[in-house]
């Protein structure tokens, strides 16, 4: 088995997975059932955003940076991750019906390869479908505010969804390889539930949590790591190094105070880092484990 | 004497820690270029097996390598040196035979030239060129069956692991089927394949493993199995009794012809040898020992019935 070939197989079987997400009707309407909601909140928030505001609370007031800062740190952790839960719930459908895995992890290529091809390809439709949703959610603040974000902060924002997503639908797969379908279905919520929680559960145990509810001082040391603990809070450290100052959200890198930069730049990093961690132990598991029980 | 190209030890399958044994301590080896049966019924553990060699469960016990390659420790890289056709397979059926073997050419990882090649190749050998615009659903039971063979072949693997690749086929297909293995043992093809009945494989493989209940026998030459199977032949009797079904069975277990005495929890189960058993003997019998008989009923001979006889024969 020549690397070629190996990269060929790649190449295809992630288009190959990409095709049969974005055909199939059961993800679509996933999608559309989550996503409308997302892009009329986004069309809430800019409407709202229009009166203008003096302080940093609430930061919609802030206008369309401030209604898109309230959109992906408030709405959009909250809805986006149905698309690649229901992405993963549709594969594993799919599979059960068809027995694809066993005919897939059995061709001549090594088993690594054939993972990392399907796990491309799922990452690759979830980021189409929340690209349409988040796009879809920018176009209709920006419509309703009367002026766009920043364009910073708009690629900050779609590159956190696209992070959020990868990291459910890479964990989701990882699920698979122990459970049923209907188990997914049911470990899906817990999951989803845990990534809301434990952020904000996290800053009251660290004692931030006044400081941050009404938003009146920069998150700083204790909060930033504990956005680590948690899909969501890793999204959102994507956005941070872009979030306007006068949101009041991070605190930007200072030699004074060198753990909240550190913690500032680590939570930055952390989720594509993590998204880059679960395909390695994805391959891993697919190339060790059985796939039976 | 070659060496095996396919090597089982003891392999044993419990699903579970109170489950079943699916498999329990099978042995045997494959020579290459051979073709080598599993014969059992549904719930045999035929499936278990194959699945166990394609890398795909993990047995309980026991050890199997595939070309030298141990199923447990590089099942990541097993593809490499078998092609495997699962029973339960299913090719999407609104695409053509073509693009289903060429969708899985690619996902080989197979160039243009050498994918167009190989399509063509498997089309014709397997006579489906005729059929290769057709869309699977259109697509009868036999030609579903020489696809799901196509795309085993596509890499031109040394061992084919085929799970029933005859299911559901009329006795002129399976006759047809059996020249296409006959091309594969030519072309020095090892081939392993599974069916419910001896018929399927009896034109196709030289040594057949017969399977009941998880545990198998030694491989048999496919004559010598005939002829064995010929000498297991026996008929059922179903014995039900007033009473001390226990006492009956004892004094059943010594009547003339009476291979193994069992119990439904209906009734009394008899294995008999036909032409030496009597029923007015045993009904003799039971009434000497005060014993009073309901019914006594024969049924007609199963092939687990003379698989299982085969096993416990060899166990004892």
């Amino acid at each position: 088995m020549s690397a070629q070939e190996i990269v060929r197989s790649i190449a295809y079987l992630a288009w190959s997975e990409a095709r049969a997400g974005l055909t199939s009707v059961r993800l679509i309407a996933i999608a559309s059932i989550f996503g409308f909601p997302t892009v009329l909140l986004a069309y809430a928030l800019g409407g709202s955003s229009l009166g203008g505001g003096t302080g940093t609370f609430p930061v919609w007031k802030l206008g369309p940076d401030g209604a898109l800062l309230a959109l992906a740190f408030g709405f959009a952790p909250i809805l986006l991750p149905a698309v690649p839960l229901g992405l993963a719930y549709d594969v594993a459908k799919r599979d059960a019906r068809s027995a694809y895995p066993e005919m897939l992890f059995t061709r001549s290529v090594p088993r690594w390869s054939a993972a990392l091809g399907r796990i491309l390809g799922l990452v690759a439709t979830c980021s189409v479908l929340i690209l349409i949703v988040a796009g879809a959610s920018v176009a209709a603040l920006s419509s309703a505010a009367g002026a766009a974000p920043s364009a910073g902060l708009v690629a900050a924002f779609l590159g956190s969804t696209l992070v959020l997503g990868a990291q459910y639908v890479v964990a989701g797969m990882l699920f698979l390889m122990v459970l049923k379908p209907s188990q997914l279905a049911w470990i899906s919520f817990p999951l989803w539930v845990y990534n809301q929680a434990a952020r904000p559960l996290d800053l009251v145990i660290a004692g931030q949590f006044l400081q941050i509810l009404p938003i009146l001082g920069p998150v700083t040391f204790v909060p930033a790591w504990s956005d680590l603990a948690t899909f969501t809070g890793m999204a959102m450290g994507v956005i941070a190094p872009f979030a306007p100052p006068s949101g009041g959200l991070v605190a930007p890198p200072s030699v004074v105070d060198l753990g909240g930069s550190v913690a500032f730049t680590a939570v930055s990093l952390a989720g594509p880092i993590v998204v880059g961690f679960l395909v390695l132990l994805y391959l891993a598991a697919v190339s060790r484990m059985p796939l039976g029980r | 004497m070659t060496a095996a190209v396919i090597r089982v030890r003891g392999i044993s399958k419990r699903f579970g820690p109170a489950g079943a044994m699916a498999l329990d301590n099978v042995t045997f080896d494959v020579a290459p270029g051979e073709s080598f049966g599993f014969l059992g019924a549904d719930g045999s553990g035929k499936t278990t097996l194959f699945r166990i060699l394609a890398g795909l469960l993990p047995p309980t016990a026991g050890r199997a390598s595939l070309a030298e390659m141990d199923v447990t420790e590089s099942r990541g890289f097993l593809g490499a040196v078998q092609g495997y056709a699962p029973q339960s397979a299913q090719m999407p059926l609104n695409r053509t035979v073509a693009d289903v073997l060429g969708s899985w050419a690619r996902a080989n990882g197979l160039s243009v030239l050498v994918r167009r090649r190989r399509v063509s190749e498997l089309l014709s050998s397997l006579d489906l060129d005729a059929r290769a615009d057709v869309r699977v659903v259109d697509c009868t039971a036999y030609e579903q069956r020489r696809l799901a063979l196509a795309v085993a072949l596509l890499t031109d693997p040394p061992i084919l692991l085929l799970d029933e690749p005859m299911a559901g086929l009329s006795p002129a297909d399976l006759l047809a089927f059996s020249k296409h293995f006959g091309h594969l043992k030519d072309a020095g093809k090892t081939v392993v394949l599974s069916a419910p009945k001896l018929a399927s494989l009896q034109p196709v493989c030289d040594r057949i493993l017969t399977l009941a209940e998880g545990r198998a026998t030694r491989p048999y030459e496919t004559l010598k199995l005939l002829e064995v199977v010929g000498e297991a032949r026996h008929a059922r009797v179903f014995v039900e009794v007033d009473g001390n079904a226990a006492g009956a069975a004892g004094v059943l277990r010594s009547v003339s012809g009476v291979l193994e005495v069992g119990d439904t929890g209906a009734a009394i189960l008899l294995f008999v040898r036909p032409g030496m058993f009597v029923e007015q003997v045993a009904l003799a019998a039971l009434e000497e020992a005060g014993i009073r008989v309901r019914s006594l009923k024969s049924a007609e001979i199963v092939l687990n019935d003379i698989v299982r006889t085969l096993v416990r024969r060899e166990a004892t």
